[in-house]
């Protein structure tokens, strides 16, 4: 592939970012509703106050200025991304963007990755099986499997592991990141105790999730093995481990690293699953909280990195494509 | 390879699911004896005082675990009315107020104050003396004096002229003439939950708002009302909120106050609150640590309660769900308390056919409200006769005379009523079974409701399906709730949902009203306002209330003009009979419908913790599952279990086991 | 022409997959069309009579509110089905002609089209389905699934594009391009065929998608609520049964999943059959 190409597509992928940016921004701004009203009620309920008192103190406590020209504000946001500050969170002002995105996105994307690593390869290895052993009953076991795991609400999944491994036989922690006792930083304890933290959840979403990638890969490996060259392969005589491992399961991966690539940009708006059921932390609940409370800046910083992981993602499957499928030329159009 | 070991694994996987199932479907039972045996067996010694150190068995650590929300870090800062607050669940450890009131009924305590006493014009309040805040600080009537000068929005402000501190540990309250009946006053104290700021930390900011006051001019226009008698101007106001903009954001990272626990650490998951070794109350505080975790997700909140990993836990799960955690934890035990609100559609009279009164008593008298009880909380509690009355149902009896109640109309289901009432306006009944208005239309409604909030998404959905069967076609809409409430104040739906009848601040008849006639209910149901021209010939709403209607005596009120003059009205009869005559007009002029009270609760696990349970003598009898309290103590001990109901540190009353 | 048919109903036949596929579609499309003419559904509460177990009198036990299971999901499968084959069906045809157009032509229309595509994928949902909420009324399943369809077709889109940039070098491609046939037919005629198991499992996961997606607008209130679509069901059975805490709701929470389950069950093992009739090679 042509450097020339590579540098094109780079090129390409910074002019998406910045247009889905400004289209957020102005979505976002767009977007009817009020911060204020369901938080008033909580807050009137849990301090005893009316709710008009209630209302007053909360618009107190979000103190920016609606009034302020969107232009102003855009310009005011853009140059603060030119020197890679996301600006502070407009509800909670003392704290920057860039300081939350900093304590959760390593979270998600510890867990998440790992997760997502994991079911993508076993989920393609049960796939290529399946089709190439259609007539055994492996096939019809992982697509029951997978229409279960993917008809059930996966939360229904995660609290049934939940139950039995953290309270049943108490080999996993109830809930967190890591012990609230040890002490975070770079050290061996604390990183075993991440380990063991993130396990559980890993382990839920791998269980609901393999069975998608397995059927989608059965999907695309079908149409391999009706290709000419596997069946001349087979005539030739090369060996059932070597079709299916060479020639099968490498060409039919292609189109799902597309999907690969495109799930791994999303799940970096983080998984309600782990955050919600095993109260891990990560970006959907600063997504979520933001999206309620109508935090303009955060949720702008938030779905910034989202939008970059995606194109970063999909520009960085198109080069991988490239390279594991010889047919493909990156395009020099 | 790694196929057949993804295989083993599977299969493995599947069967450690079903055999969990199975476990989780026959419940294993803790080998040591529950409550219910416990109390069986006469064991009721150790639930009457506090347990020595060595005996303690199930909770050697002293620690209390509980749920909680706060923000988390790097949202997490420690001024409770910065950005976010300090997580109000967990507030009742760390903060204490001046008076505590339990919100679901009327009941004033005192806590930092120790003694107070009201003339005409003042209340006089006497602070505990050896009180320090967690920095070490000692506390002062200063600290009372800076919050309500910081806070000069507080709502107790625009009763009062002036706030004195004589010395240390009294402060004096002047009142406006008229001021308001006294124990009003008391519930517009309390209702700050947190009468008070260190004024070592906030200086700063407190003397600039003093300054910014003391050049207001005192309020001529008696229409107005601002903080102190004070007239704040515009450009006075944003001074003022610039100034309490900057002290929300003026920290301090952790959270500092009387309370009988300090902040220790918080993470997104977990918090961790430390016994205050200064606290002037050493008595009240039995554990060591408070663990407080974070768990979003009601079913995980679930698997923690019937694990017994909470010592206690707000809440009240669906009917089946609480009995079968209770089957499967006999260490559990759960109270049942009124809600001082209540789940209720509000009919939009902006809309034709809405405004007519007729039209509004056809529906609901459409209305079958057991079924939307069972449905919206099985526990709550039905009331078939009125339609709304501006009045926590459970005590109008307490709060509505008699013969008023008795001349009520009463709006029990009664579907021939429904239809005799209908064909009165024009309507007619075709032979599809649907209504047909007087131009010969069959209508099709609309319900809003805001969509996270169950009880009103069910009960309105068989609302709308019980209207429909009776053939005037209706639909629910669940709507996001950040846009629900504007859409339904401005009338988008023919019917809203939203709690009505309901008290917010402390419980009182003048304060529900004011929801129905000022706040939600009346942008709901959409009152007219008065309307004034201005210099250029413009029509200009006022917001004020334009209601002007036939009260039980037949004479006409301005429904504004009563509420105004209610907190003034020395007299009880007097403002006895104010209400009456609300509430009846409400009920008979019905614009809206309470479906039913709503009720909650609370569990504790008697495992790890002991102290003198509520209806201790009962548990047996109903296996832990407790019903309503009818005894007013036993009551109060309820009330005092739900954080959004009162403002205390509830573990006081119990110790670890 | 009709050879064809004979051979492709043969093939279905003698798959028994595949056959017992098509019956269980059938019978889901047959309920969807007649099962709310043949009996009638009625949403009275009874409480009491709440979770029951099945019965000749209600076929799949009673709901939390004492009505019938079996009825509501028989009510709701019209709008369910239609919603979950409609939405399917614009993701499937906006995300091949998409896909392939950009994979197929490359070079500006590449470029154009996956610049969009891109688009799709970073622009949040929220915000834009709450202004679309404040515009327009959901009023008939069609535009309920193009709604739905708006957020799915783009990772297709990208995954069909992949396939097209390896497809359109092999041979039997090229020989196309060189005796000069148009691109739509070398599309439809030649690549389709190739990818229809890719796109017969995504329509199926997309159509299964939508269903439990069509909740989300429910409950953004773009859509007015509907307690039988099977989404909802799902989700209210959740609710009132929190998932696994009480064992009385069991039957009536596994009810409304074995039926989504089932539907995509008969849709997988149809399609399955459906491979092999398409595809010769595949028989042997």
């Amino acid at each position: 592939m042509s450097l020339k190409g590579v540098l094109k597509r780079i090129g390409v992928s910074l002019i998406t970012v910045f247009l889905a940016m400004l289209l957020t921004f102005f979505l976002l701004r767009m977007t009817p509703g009020s911060a204020i009203d369901t938080w008033a009620r909580d807050f009137a309920t849990q301090r005893g106050m009316s709710l008009e008192e209630a209302y007053r103190q909360i618009t107190a406590m979000i103190n920016y200025n609606p009034k302020e020209p969107i232009f102003t504000q855009l310009g005011r946001y853009l140059g603060g991304l030119l020197h890679g500050n996301l600006g502070m969170s407009m509800i909670y002002q003392n704290v920057s963007v860039n300081e939350i995105i900093a304590n959760a996105l390593p979270w998600t994307l510890f867990v998440l990755s790992v997760s997502l690593v994991i079911s993508f390869l076993i989920g393609i290895n049960l796939g290529a099986m399946m089709a190439f052993k259609r007539k055994t009953v492996l096939d019809p076991i992982i697509s029951i499997y997978a229409i279960l795991t993917s008809s059930v609400p996966n939360f229904i999944v995660g609290i049934l592991l939940l139950v039995i491994f953290a309270f049943q036989f108490g080999w996993f922690p109830v809930n967190g990141a890591y012990d609230p006792i040890v002490e975070p930083g770079f050290n061996l304890p604390f990183i075993l105790n991440v380990l063991y933290h993130g396990a559980l959840p890993i382990l839920t979403y791998v269980i609901t999730t393999i069975g998608t990638w397995a059927l989608t890969m059965k999907g695309s490996a079908v149409n391999v093995l009706g290709e000419d060259y596997i069946v001349a392969a087979s005539i030739r005589g090369v060996s059932e481990r070597t079709l299916m491992s060479r020639y099968v399961k490498r060409n039919a991966m292609l189109p799902l690293i597309t999907t690969l690539a495109v799930n791994f940009g999303f799940m970096l708006g983080g998984s309600p699953l782990i955050e919600n059921v095993f109260s891990y932390p990560g970006m959907g609940y600063y997504i979520g909280q933001a999206t309620q409370q109508r935090d303009y800046t955060l949720m702008q910083g938030l779905l910034l990195v989202t939008s970059i992981a995606v194109i970063l993602a999909n520009l960085a499957s198109d080069l991988i494509y490239a390279k594991l499928d010889p047919r493909v030329k990156l395009e020099e159009g | 390879m790694n196929l057949l070991s993804g295989r083993k694994r599977l299969s493995g996987l599947c069967l450690s699911i079903v055999l969990g199932a199975v476990m989780i479907v026959s419940g294993c039972g803790t080998s040591a004896p529950g409550l219910v045996d416990r109390l069986s067996a006469g064991e009721v010694k150790d639930m009457q005082q506090p347990i020595p150190d060595a005996q303690i068995k199930y909770n050697k650590d002293k620690i209390f675990h509980v749920l909680g929300g706060w923000p988390k870090p790097p949202l997490y800062q420690g001024n409770p009315f910065g950005s976010g607050g300090t997580g109000d669940t967990n507030n009742r450890y760390m903060f204490e107020g001046l008076f505590f009131f339990i919100r679901s009924m009327n009941n004033v305590y005192n806590r930092l104050a120790e003694s107070s006493e009201d003339t005409e014009q003042t209340t006089t309040v006497h602070l505990h003396q050896n009180v320090k805040w967690h920095d070490g600080a000692p506390f002062t009537s200063k600290d009372v004096w800076a919050y309500y000068r910081l806070n000069n929005g507080a709502e107790v402000t625009k009763y009062l002229t002036s706030i004195e501190t004589p010395d240390d540990y009294t402060i004096v309250f002047h009142w406006m003439n008229p001021a308001p009946y006294p124990e009003l006053r008391k519930l517009l104290l309390a209702q700050d939950l947190q009468g008070q700021i260190p004024y070592h930390i906030y200086k700063k900011y407190v003397d600039k708002a003093d300054a910014l006051l003391k050049e207001a001019k005192p309020l001529t226009d008696k229409s107005k009302d601002g903080p102190f008698n004070l007239d704040i101007t515009d450009e006075l106001s944003k001074k003022i909120a610039l100034n309490w903009n900057e002290f929300t954001r003026a920290g301090p990272k952790i959270p500092v106050g009387t309370g009988p626990y300090k902040f220790e650490k918080v993470t997104t998951t977990d918090m961790l609150l430390d016994k205050f070794e200064d606290y002037w109350r050493p008595d009240a505080v039995h554990f060591d640590k408070i663990w407080i975790k974070n768990v979003p997700e009601l079913s995980a909140q679930y698997a923690l309660v019937k694990a017994g990993k909470l010592d206690w836990y707000d809440g009240t799960p669906p009917k089946d769900i609480l009995e079968s955690l209770l089957k499967q934890n006999k260490d559990l035990v759960h109270y049942r308390m009124y809600d001082p609100a209540s789940v209720g559609l509000m009919y939009n009279i902006r809309n034709k056919p809405f405004d007519n009164l007729k039209f509004r008593q056809a529906l609901t008298y459409v209305l079958d409200k057991k079924k939307l009880r069972e449905i919206g909380n099985f526990y709550g509690q039905e009331y078939p006769k009125i339609s709304m009355t501006g009045i926590m149902p459970s005590s109008l009896e307490k709060e509505v005379d008699k013969s008023v109640l008795d001349q009520m109309t009463d709006y029990t289901t009664n579907l021939d009523k429904a239809a005799e009432l209908l064909k009165e306006i024009g309507w007619t009944k075709g032979s599809d079974g649907l209504w047909r208005d007087p131009d010969g239309k069959v209508p099709s409604f609309i319900i809003g409701a805001p969509n996270n909030w169950a009880p009103g998404v069910n009960s309105a959905q068989i609302a709308a399906e019980q209207f429909t069967k009776f053939g005037i076609p209706t639909k629910l809409k669940a709507v996001d709730s950040t846009i629900y409430f504007s859409n339904a104040d401005k009338g988008q739906y023919d019917m809203s949902m939203d709690w009505v009848d309901v008290s917010w601040g402390f419980q009182n008849p003048w304060s529900s009203m004011r929801v129905l006639f000022w706040q939600g209910t009346k942008t709901k149901v959409g009152f007219p306002n008065v309307k004034k021209k201005d210099a250029d010939g413009n029509e200009v709403d006022t917001g004020k209330l334009d209601l002007k209607l036939k009260g039980i005596d037949g004479k006409v009120y301005d429904i504004d003009k009563e509420m105004k003059r209610f907190p003034y009205v020395q007299d009880e009869q007097e403002r006895r009979k104010i209400i009456d005559n609300l509430a009846w007009i409400a009920n008979e002029n019905c614009w809206g419908v309470n479906f039913f009270q709503n009720a909650t609760g609370a569990w504790l696990n008697t495992k790890t913790m002991s102290g003198n349970f509520p209806m201790m003598d009962q548990i047996v009898q109903y296996n832990r599952d407790m019903p309503l309290a009818t005894d007013p103590d036993e009551q109060l001990a309820i009330t005092h279990l739900n954080h959004g109901f009162n403002s205390t540190y509830m573990p006081e009353e119990y110790w670890p086991r | 022409m009709s050879q064809g048919f004979i051979d492709f109903w043969q093939t279905m036949y003698r798959n028994k997959k595949a056959f017992s596929g098509m019956i269980i579609l059938a019978i889901f499309i047959f309920m969807a069309i007649f099962g709310p003419m043949m009996a009638s559904l009625d949403m009275t509460v009874n409480f009491d009579g709440r979770y029951k177990s099945p019965s000749f009198a209600h076929w799949l036990g009673t709901d939390y509110g004492g009505r019938d299971t079996f009825l509501q999901l028989v009510y709701g499968s019209r709008d369910v089905l239609s919603i979950g084959l409609f939405a399917a069906l614009f993701t499937l045809v906006l995300g091949f002609v998409i896909g392939a157009v950009s994979g197929f032509v490359g070079g500006k229309t590449d470029t154009v089209l996956m610049f969009i595509t891109n688009l799709f994928l970073t622009v949040p949902s929220f915000p834009v389905l709450m202004i679309v909420a404040a515009l327009v009324q959901i009023k008939n399943p069609v535009m309920f699934s193009f709604i739905l369809a708006a957020w799915s077709w783009a990772p297709l889109a990208r995954a069909i594009r992949s396939q097209l940039l390896s497809l359109k070098n092999r041979e039997f491609i090229i020989a196309c391009r060189i005796m000069g046939l148009k691109t739509p037919y070398i599309l439809f005629r030649e690549i389709l065929p190739n990818l229809t198991p890719y796109l017969a499992i995504n329509f199926i996961m997309a159509a299964q998608g939508a269903i439990v997606a069509s909740v989300g607008l429910m409950m953004l209130g773009l859509a007015p609520y509907s307690p039988t679509n099977w989404g909802m069901m799902i989700q209210l059975a959740v609710q009132n049964t929190g998932g696994i805490f009480n064992p009385k709701g069991y039957i009536y929470l596994i009810s409304p999943i074995m039926c989504l389950g089932l539907f995509q069950m008969a849709c997988i093992f149809f399609s399955n059959g459906l491979e092999e009739a398409l595809n010769p090679r595949l028989r042997s």
